[in-house]
């Protein structure tokens, strides 16, 4: 009967998480720096765009070529580093090991960059080598992390700020090799942006969300069980080693492809799910799904924030998410 | 049967456990003691694969363990180790329920069948939890959470229990009520136990058989009768010790005596 | 300086300063966005004039610690970028040369704006960068060069001076022309409309129009260069005799 209730509790907190997701994909889709109509917009929406419902030629690319890509991929890349976080604090052990803090956020910058300066022709070199740098990093941070007696929380966060001020260090760098317009953008990127023409990128960004969430959810008992502690979880009948490639890979290629199309969105990874365990409880096999849809809600509405506050001027999500994110992390921190 | 066989362990250059046999048979519970260091330790997680053997065969059921998969020891072989990190906030339902990780039907996905709820609700009883399966686990006391450990490596149903200082932060009371839980299992589903303590006179009372090691070898082998000898433990320990029968169990009892002690009554 | 005849007295400049060739050939101290301090005090400079292009407040403040006179230039307009000159030849003590060179840009910039006079405005998109949208904004001098070029920027009101701008609200000005300053030596950086405005009426009638960003972006004399090509590539009946 638990396994029902617990069963019962994911498909009830993962189904209300996916509606409000779908319902604020609707209507924020309706908000923006140019104002549109309304009822003709989500007229419009529910046709899946078959139907123009009344709404001019440019308000109609406004709505499908602009407004709805972007709010896509920020649900997709909430949804990739809300659920890398949510499984790197699983595996490590760690409610404060996140994408961000760990430097493999940077890391994939990195391989961004490199793909801009050295591949600008071909787009998919981008999420590759994102991919590949956020990969490294989170490698190196675990081997610098990892003691005799593992890697302790204290060393891994040390570990994460020592490859998170390396590779700044490195991008800086490659900063100053690029003219001054780019540096500004750069710049702009660097802090999670999600305006740009990610339009190639999206259904990669989309399926490796999908993806991604799914294969760690598959995972999500021997996590429950690695969060316990890895000699206990070995004890238990956890393949250990298996298990960690699975996540160092999986939340690399969601963190890889999300600092591709939108560079650093901090915070995410640690305050969904750190909202998620506080409501729902720890099991991961509800954590994670719901990890995946809350990040999207989270970055979805941040980046409404980001794009209207100051319209048609706007900020970076990134700026928008940390300003939510540091003080209800220092909040949640204080509660213990 | 669990059989290890010249086992040796080293960590670089340094020796760990050095050529020790055990054999942990059905319905009996062997003890190892020793002082720190000896080695005790690190030979039980040998017998798991969880350390590494740099030479010895640990054959399960005749099988070296090297054949059966993770899950499959898992099913097998079940661990108490001396407490579990609780970073993330677990209800104790959901710590023993871990127990049931290497019964499901794939690599670790799915949901507790009824099975396993009913062999949980049983542990929990057994381990006098029912009451507190809804509490968090760091909400419960050192014994409390103790016994959830214990729970939890029963709840897997192992024939094979390791137990690795199950007690060391435990009072009086709980010790006893621990190993109780231990020798009920051996006695009624045919168990067997190993385990490591710094316990002596615990060890004497539920063991069936104990292993005394001293520098990463065996010194002596056999029943408590045997091995609790005023000579052998002087000579592990160094320090003289007063062995008598318990007036109830009949267990030798052993009684540290100091020499500035001796004397100052008669 | 070398404009106005003064460039023997340049002990150093920026590793971006490329114009004239010569200037190429005096000491550097760094990019704009990185000077080294050092290297300027070593230099022995009598003033150090420092362009707000560079958003360098906290230099300015350790050049004037060390007591180097700092000559800020800061312009927002045409007007401001001639009153610069005229400054800094007043500073180089070049000031009938600079005096000269100014008349003459006035000259060639009030000719420019006869010969538009007549046109009708044209609405322009001034694209800085594609990825992520930046634009010029109320204070960019841009934004007065354009309006005497005889074009009315649809992001002249936008707050700052080089704003990032919101794509969707891009596309709704539907722009009739389209400015992509393009850097002569680095010309793939901004050699595309961002994706936005490729339905754009801009883009339709083929309006787009690419200006190489030295004569854009630099308020020195060669803005009015800038302002002469957009000019002739906005209004080409204009110049047509």
């Amino acid at each position: 009967m638990t396994t029902r209730i617990t069963l019962r509790k994911t498909l009830i907190a993962c189904g209300v998480l996916a509606v409000a997701l779908v319902a604020a994909i609707v209507l924020m889709s309706l908000i923006g720096s140019e104002p549109l109509p309304a009822r003709a917009s989500l007229c419009a929406i529910f046709s899946v765009g078959t139907a123009p419902c009344g709404l001019a030629r440019d308000q109609y690319d406004i709505l499908f070529q602009i407004r709805l890509p972007r709010i896509l991929l920020a649900a997709a890349v909430g949804g990739s580093l809300a659920t890398a976080g949510a499984s790197y604090q699983a595996l490590l052990r760690n409610p404060l090991a996140e994408p961000y803090l760990l430097g493999v956020s940077n890391g994939a910058a990195v391989g961004t960059m490199i793909a801009l300066v050295f591949f600008g022709a071909y787009e998919w070199s981008r999420p590759m080598l994102a991919f590949a740098g956020a990969l490294v990093a989170t490698l190196t941070v675990y081997q610098l992390a990892r003691g005799r007696a593992g890697a302790t929380p204290e060393r891994l966060i040390l570990a994460g700020v020592i490859v998170t001020t390396f590779l700044s260090s490195v991008i800086v760098f490659v900063t100053t090799l690029m003219d001054a317009t780019r540096i500004r953008s750069f710049n702009f990127w660097l802090l999670g942006d999600l305006s740009g023409p990610t339009k190639s990128l999206l259904p990669v960004v989309i399926a490796i969300v999908f993806i991604g969430a799914g294969a760690l959810t598959l995972n999500a008992r021997s996590l429950n069980l690695l969060m316990l502690g890895e000699r206990d979880a070995f004890d238990l009948g956890v393949e250990v080693g298996r298990v960690r490639i699975i996540v160092f890979v999986v939340a690399s290629l969601l963190v890889g492809s999300a600092v591709a199309a939108s560079g650093s969105v901090g915070y995410v990874g640690l305050v969904v799910p750190h909202l998620v365990r506080l409501s729902l409880g720890s099991d991961n096999r509800i954590s994670i799904p719901a990890a995946a849809l809350g990040g999207g809600l989270f970055v979805i509405v941040a980046d409404t924030v980001a794009r209207t506050i100051i319209a048609p001027r706007e900020l970076p999500v990134g700026a928008i998410t940390a300003l939510i994110g540091a003080p209800l992390f220092i909040y949640l921190l204080k509660r213990g | 049967m669990l059989e290890a066989t010249d086992v040796t362990i080293k960590y670089d250059e340094r020796v760990a456990v050095a050529d020790v046999s055990l054999t942990l048979n059905a319905g009996k519970i062997t003890g190892i003691i020793g002082p720190n260091g000896a080695g005790k330790s690190t030979l039980l997680r040998a017998l798991n694969g969880q350390v590494r053997r740099s030479a010895g065969v640990v054959l399960l059921d005749g099988e070296p363990i090297e054949r059966f998969s993770r899950r499959g020891l898992g099913r097998r072989i079940a661990v108490v180790a001396q407490e579990a990190e609780l970073r993330f906030p677990v209800t104790v339902l959901e710590f023993v329920l871990g127990g049931r990780f290497a019964w499901a039907s794939n690599a670790g996905w799915g949901w507790e069948t009824e099975r396993d709820l009913s062999v949980v609700q049983e542990v929990l009883g057994e381990t006098e939890l029912s009451e507190l399966s809804g509490r968090l686990m760091n909400e419960l006391s050192g014994g409390e959470r103790q016994r959830a450990v214990l729970a939890r490596a029963l709840a897997t149903e192992a024939a094979f229990l390791l137990l690795d200082e199950p007690t060391a932060n435990l009072d009086l009371s709980h010790q006893a009520t621990l190993l109780a839980l231990v020798r009920n299992r051996c006695d009624q589903q045919q168990a067997a136990a190993l385990v490591v303590t710094h316990d002596i006179n615990l060890a004497a009372q539920f063991a069936d058989h104990i292993l005394l090691m001293k520098n990463s070898k065996v010194l002596e082998a056999g029943p408590p009768k045997a091995v609790l000898t005023p000579e052998l433990l002087r000579e592990v320990f160094a320090v003289t010790v007063l062995v008598d029968a318990h007036p109830v169990t009949n267990a030798p009892r052993v009684t540290p005596v100091h020499e500035s002690l001796a004397g100052r009554r008669s | 300086m070398f404009a106005v005849g003064a460039g023997d007295r340049l002990v150093g400049n920026t590793t971006y300063c490329d114009y004239p060739p010569e200037a190429k050939n005096v000491a550097k101290v760094g990019d704009t966005l990185h000077p080294s301090l050092e290297r300027m005090i070593a230099l022995k400079p009598q003033v150090v004039i420092v362009s707000t292009a560079s958003q360098l407040e906290v230099f300015t403040q350790q050049l004037q610690n060390q007591n180097i006179p700092v000559f800020v230039t800061d312009p927002h307009d045409l007007d401001g970028v001639f009153r610069s000159i005229e400054q800094i030849g007043r500073i180089a003590g070049h000031e009938q040369q600079a005096n000269a060179l100014v008349q003459k840009l006035r000259e060639r910039t009030s000719a420019v704006e006869q010969a538009v006079k007549q046109a009708k405005p044209v609405r322009v998109f001034y694209q800085l960068s594609a990825e992520p949208l930046y634009t010029a904004g109320h204070d960019s001098f841009v934004t007065d060069l354009m309006r005497r070029a005889g074009a009315i920027s649809v992001t002249a009101d936008v707050p700052g001076a080089w704003p990032k701008y919101s794509t969707e609200s891009a596309l709704a000005a539907k722009p009739d022309a389209i400015i992509l300053p393009t850097r002569g030596s680095m010309g793939v950086a901004n050699s595309n409309v961002a994706e936005a405005l490729r339905n754009s009426p801009a883009v339709q009638a083929g309006r787009v129009y690419k200006i190489n960003d030295d004569h854009l972006v630099r308020p020195g004399p060669r803005a009015v260069d800038g302002l002469e090509e957009m000019a002739r590539a906005l209004h080409p009946e204009a110049f047509k005799q």
